[in-house]
């Protein structure tokens, strides 16, 4: 019998919270700093784009591509978006800015997702090929000079805080940007675990040629799940922008495997099918402490891709080598010899 | 007269192919590939003669496309068995970082060439030691080529990073600069080094015994296992392969730089994906020849150089990049079409051939 | 009463006729079997049925409506359901979600009610009477079970008619009689069954009208009772097949195989046996008796925990494949296509992967003359219809394949010929020449172990066969005089043991 329980214990996401919590222990134990408000706080602004990213290029994953244009799309769509705002001199609703973004990037996933669907290509050369293709266009077309001085919308909300504590030594507060990461974490878990939608997701990454004969909308479901990524990386770049109150249309790109990684660590199958939004959470918490508090064990900043790396293997090891053993064991036939116990046969 | 009719349709089929390895697609695949280069070329040559059509601009040609040739064959070889290689670039420089350090303390002691062939003995050890590392992790732990190759891309950037403190190492022999800006002649040392390696790449892999072996895994590991390949020896094998190419081309590199850095050639990893790509390297596996990397280079550095004598912006380079793999997709999309209609046409005529 | 009814159905592709002017009719709880060799036209009209394709001529009557262009939608309103032979399953997802997913969204709904789902998926497992774990992932279930998944989901759907495609392929015979119970108390509930295959003993058992296609046409119809094998057989393939009987060759001297108290931890165990030169020898048990981990064991694909091997008198250890092969032993896999053949290669690659050393020239380099002489004279020998050596091992039929596979192993000339399950998913035609094959090579010498639970397979083909039970062999006989239905019922014997 399999209770609630055992089930917990045996599922990814258990090994994935284990890890963050060792990592944190271990922080911790070096340096109790670890352990405040502030850390907790400055990890939640940190996690903001990039989490938005991982949920997005989860959707990806799960139905059977992985797209590594986001970053390019993030990056084109504030960039345009920026430069347009500066350029009349935007005084408006902070909105429409992001609702900009917002929509250049669903155009660009659309774009995206309809190669990839209707063409039967794999989305990583795909997207590839457009990242390259999106990024350079609008840079070329609009010219490379950043925006230094964001119009003062943008401005008011990169300083709008939705909580603030000030304490001894630092003022602690957690941007109202976060909002924006709870919403798509929210969106992305009702799509996948509550609409027919987000089923035909988990069909089209588990066996494409099923869903087609089963009647999903193959290419339909293929082409939201790009959009999706253009949306939500259209509302990352943006978002990014406000966060460091400047606009360079070199940010952001190269981060791309690195969101990948966070997601993979955090269970979603590389092959498709496979991936949880709890996992995801539990991976970005993984990847962002990494790569933000690693100083405070007195890990060297130099060493700090080194270590990601090496969390990176370590993580994907472990399952990987699991499911191997798994793949490559046969199942018994021999029964047990009497002394070893006849009564513990039945349960195979 | 069946039979005339059977050979006759056999005959003109085995022209098109060169029946070795592949069968229609990637042949086809190949003659589009040569049309596309000469087009780029002959389109930046009418552009600007004057400056294009010049020895010193083949020659700069020459002296820039090798490295990235280099590591593009290396992410070919690693898609040729249905993974890839996202760590080329992290090899490349962890090996000339190690190599360059050597080269500083031997030199003093065994001279400027003894301290390069010594560097380069180091680069290419080091592209043989995570090659097996990526290799292993493959084929020994299980982990998707693409995790594997994307965390160790981590650790070797990561242990370069870490050892140089992020700064250039400088002070190499003035020796170990010839490799990359040297001249035999009228020819660059880089072209002399890219054609020597490409042309052991297609002995190794398109004419002996261990090519075809990769070649074959790359469609269907499991019946590779069933046939009596060695899988796991093969994709180690294969991985050290792809890591020494990753550190030749780091040599190149670091040559033409006369030093060392962790974050050299940044756009390099994914430039050498879409070359290998664009040079007709199935992604699924198990088809892509070392020529078409070649001609694929090639006409990336004939459209690069006509942009740069035409001061092209850099954003339109990359946009034009993009451009050119996703219409190289849908070009081999249509044309794989026409030659699987092709196919089936042929064997169902062949089928009712046989049963009449 | 019809419940479908198929009036002068024609089609074509690129010009190719895949089926000429059938007519069919299908009565509401009917069993029919649909028969015919590969490429024979089941699959073409298949598609017809269900709306996937729509025939050049030609119309469909459904329930006395009548339909000039039938969409996938419209055939499943009207209760057309289809099994796939690969079950159209989803690995990743749990036995609820498969079996009554689709049954939701084919509602319209586009939220998702979890507890409708389990309950609905509930419901079309107690129709069947069949007990499952809902929230079991159905990657982790039996091939038996997700067939069942697939039966369940088609229910759901209400369904009229129900075409199973090569339902048995993958089944033992146990899961098989399971199998037909469901099909039979299906029918008792009124429902239609388009029962497809070109397994015999299957349709004998089953069905109660048989529709035989060949070469696109319809051929013959009628009741099964009108029919016997020869008859069967003679519509299947146009011509006349007498059953043979492999004569025993003599068996004394050295075996060429010795195998000694071989096994493997938890798999199998004590094995012993001789394989002399010239022999075919069976090894016959159903899917789960450890018949197939022996042959991968025999091929050195699993390292062996107990036990020697010898070949010729010579022990012989094997650690991997390579030193199976060097020994002398070749293997035809049971499923050639994920572990037989790579398909998106040339034929002339697949011939030679197993033996790439024999065709370099002397500086060790592949040489395509040697590539192409091997391959072709293969070709030739076994009769694989193709245009050219350089075409795909996909564009070929299944029967064709499997001679690429055969070819491939030939090619490396074992002394020992390991044949799991040959002739599997093989139209009659073909499987007739690989029989013929295998007899004739042992005839030169070689020792061939065939490994099936077809057993007038065993029956003609062999002179001995072992019978394997939960691991182990439990009799050996003779082929000489055994009747299939006393093979038959030791095997039978077996499942009930099994049971107790």
């Amino acid at each position: 019998m399999k209770t609630a329980l055992t089930k917990a214990v045996r599922s990814n996401e258990f090994y994935v919270a284990l890890a963050v919590v060792i990592l944190c222990l271990i922080i911790g134990m070096r340096n109790p700093a670890f352990f405040t408000i502030h850390t907790a706080f400055n990890l939640t602004r940190a996690a903001v784009v990039p989490g938005i990213m991982v949920f997005a290029v989860m959707l990806g994953i799960i139905a059977g591509g992985i797209d590594v244009s986001f970053p390019a799309i993030a990056v084109s769509s504030m960039f345009l978006t920026s430069r347009f705002f500066e350029s009349i001199e935007f005084t408006g609703p902070v909105i429409l800015p992001i609702l900009m973004s917002i929509a250049i990037g669903t155009a660009l996933g659309l774009f995206n997702g309809v190669i990839i669907a209707f063409f039967k290509l794999p989305a990583f050369i795909v997207t590839l090929g457009t990242a390259h293709l999106f990024h350079g266009v609008f840079v070329w077309l609009i010219g490379a000079r950043p925006v230094h001085r964001l119009p003062p919308p943008m401005e008011d909300m990169s300083r709008a805080e939705l909580i603030r504590i000030t304490g001894e030594v630092h003022v602690s507060s957690v941007p109202v940007t976060v909002l924006f990461l709870l919403g798509i974490i929210a969106v992305v878990y009702f799509i996948l675990n509550y609409t027919m939608l987000g089923r035909g997701i988990y069909a089209i990454g588990g066996d494409r040629v099923s869903a087609e004969r089963a009647g999903f909308s193959v290419k339909g479901i293929t082409i939201f799940v790009y959009a999706f990524i253009g949306f939500a990386s259209g509302l990352a770049g943006i978002l990014h922008t406000i966060h460091s109150r400047l606009s360079i249309p070199t940010d952001l790109i190269g981060s791309e495997l690195l969101i990948i990684a966070a997601a993979v660590l955090g269970g979603t199958h590389i092959g498709g099918g496979r991936g949880t939004v709890l996992g995801s959470i539990l991976g970005l918490a993984l990847i962002t402490i990494a790569r933000n508090n690693l100083v405070m064990m007195g890990v060297p900043s130099t060493a700090q891709t080194l270590v990601v790396g090496v969390i990176i293997v370590i993580g994907t090891g472990i399952s990987a080598y699991q499911a191997m053993k798994k793949a490559n064991k046969l199942p018994r036939i021999l029964e047990k010899t009497a002394d070893a116990g006849g009564g513990t046969v039945a349960k195979g | 007269m069946q039979k005339d009719k059977l050979l006759g349709r056999d005959g003109k089929l085995a022209m098109m192919t060169d029946g070795k390895l592949n069968g229609l697609l990637a042949d086809s695949n190949l003659v589009r590939l040569a049309l596309i280069m000469v087009g780029a070329f002959t389109l930046m040559a009418v552009l600007n003669p004057q400056l294009y059509l010049t020895v010193r601009n083949f020659q700069s040609m020459a002296f820039q496309f090798p490295e990235i040739g280099l590591m593009s064959i290396a992410v070919m070889i690693a898609m040729l068995m249905g993974g890839i290689n996202l760590s080329v670039l992290g090899i490349a420089n962890l090996s000339t970082i190690i190599a360059a350090y050597v080269m500083i303390a031997t030199e003093p002691h065994i001279g400027g060439w003894g301290a390069t062939f010594l560097g380069i003995a180091t680069a290419l050890a080091i592209g043989v030691v995570c090659g097996a590392l990526n290799g292993a992790l493959i084929a020994w732990v299980g982990i998707p080529a693409i995790l594997a190759t994307l965390g160790t891309m981590e650790i070797f950037t990561g242990i370069a990073v870490y050892i140089t403190g992020g700064s250039a190492v400088f002070g190499l022999p003035a020796q170990f600069a010839y490799i990359g800006s040297g001249r035999i002649g009228p020819v660059p040392m880089p072209l002399i080094v890219f054609a020597g390696i490409v042309a052991l790449c297609i002995i190794v892999l398109q004419r002996k015994k261990f090519g075809l072996e990769v070649y074959l895994m790359g469609t269907n590991q499991k019946a590779a296992t069933f046939t009596g390949i060695l899988t796991e020896r093969v994709i180690i094998k294969a991985h050290i392969m792809s890591g020494v190419l990753a550190a030749m081309g780091g040599i190149i590199m670091s040559s033409r730089a006369v030093s060392a850095k962790a974050d050299y050639g940044s756009s390099y990893t994914i430039m050498a994906i879409l070359v290998a790509v664009l040079g007709g390297t199935n992604p699924f596996g198990g088809f892509g020849k070392v020529m078409g990397v070649v001609m694929s280079i090639m006409t990336i550095q004939f459209l690069a150089s006509g942009f740069n004598i035409l001061r092209v912006d850099a954003y339109f380079r990359t946009f034009i990049w993009g451009a050119l793999l996703v219409a190289m997709l849908l070009i081999n999309y249509y044309g794989n079409k026409i030659s699987e209609k092709k196919q089936i046409k042929a064997t169902r005529a062949a089928s009712s051939d046989a049963s009449a | 009463m019809a419940f479908i009814t198929l009036t002068g159905i024609s089609k074509s592709f690129a010009g190719v006729r895949a089926l000429q002017n059938v007519d069919m009719v299908i009565n509401k709880g009917e069993i029919r079997c649909l028969a015919g060799e590969n490429g024979g036209g089941k699959s073409t009209l298949i598609k017809v049925i269900s709306g996937f394709y729509t025939p050049d001529e030609g119309q469909i009557e459904i329930n006395g409506k009548l339909y000039k262009k039938l969409t996938p939608q419209q055939a499943i309103k009207e209760g057309i359901q289809i099994i796939y032979q690969d079950f159209s399953v989803f690995p990743n997802l749990t036995v609820a979600e498969n079996i009554a997913l689709n049954h939701e969204r084919l509602l319209g709904k586009w939220l998702v009610n979890w507890k409708s789902i389990r309950e609905n998926a509930q419901r079309a497992l107690d129709m069947i009477g069949v007990q499952m774990d809902l929230d079991a992932l159905v990657g982790s279930l039996s091939v038996a079970d997700k067939q069942l998944v697939a039966i369940c989901r088609a229910l759901l759907q209400d369904a009229k008619l129900l075409v199973m495609d090569e339902p048995t392929t993958a089944l033992t015979r146990k899961e098989v009689d399971a199998l037909f119970a469901v099909t039979r108390d299906l029918q008792a509930k009124g429902i239609s069954i388009l029962f497809v295959s070109h397994k015999l003993e299957e349709v004998f058992e089953i069905a109660e009208e048989l529709t035989i296609l060949r070469n696109g046409a319809k051929v013959i119809e009628g009741p099964m009772k009108e029919f016997d094998r020869a008859k069967f057989i003679y519509h299947m393939t146009g011509r006349t097949i007498e059953p043979t009987q492999f004569e025993s060759p003599v068996t004394s001297g050295e075996p060429l195989m010795k195998v000694e108290n071989i096994g493997i931890t938890d798999l199998f165990d004590d094995i012993s046996f001789e394989l002399y030169a010239g022999e075919v020898m069976a090894i016959t048990g159903l899917l789960g008796s450890g018949r197939s981990e022996l042959a991968r064991a025999l091929f050195g694909l699993d390292k062996l925990t107990s036990g020697r091997i010898f070949i010729e008198g010579k022990q012989i250890t094997l650690g991997n494949v390579k030193d199976a092969i060097e020994s002398g032993i070749a293997y035809v896999p049971e499923d050639r296509l994920t572990e037989g053949l790579f398909l998106p290669h040339s034929i002339d690659n697949n011939v030679i992967s197993a033996t790439i050393d024999g065709v370099l020239n002397k500086q060790r380099m592949l040489s395509a003359k040697k590539t192409k002489t091997l391959s072709s004279s293969w070709i030739e020998e076994l009769k694989i219809v193709t245009p050219s050596g350089n075409m795909p091992a996909q564009t070929l039929s299944g029967g064709n394949q499997q001679r690429v596979v055969l070819a491939k192993w030939l090619s490396s000339h074992p002394k020992i010929l390991i044949l799991n399950g040959p002739t599997v998913g093989v139209d009659i035609g073909s499987k007739t020449d690989i029989h013929s094959y295998t007899r004739e090579l042992a005839k030169k010498g070689m020792g061939v172990i065939i490994i099936s639970d077809d057993i007038p397979e065993v029956l003609e083909n062999c002179n001995r066969v072992l019978l394997m039970k939960k691991g182990q062999i439990i009799e050996k006989m003779s082929c000489e005089g055994l009747t299939e239905e006393a093979l038959s019922r030791k095997l039978t014997d077996v499942v009930e043991e099994v049971a107790r």
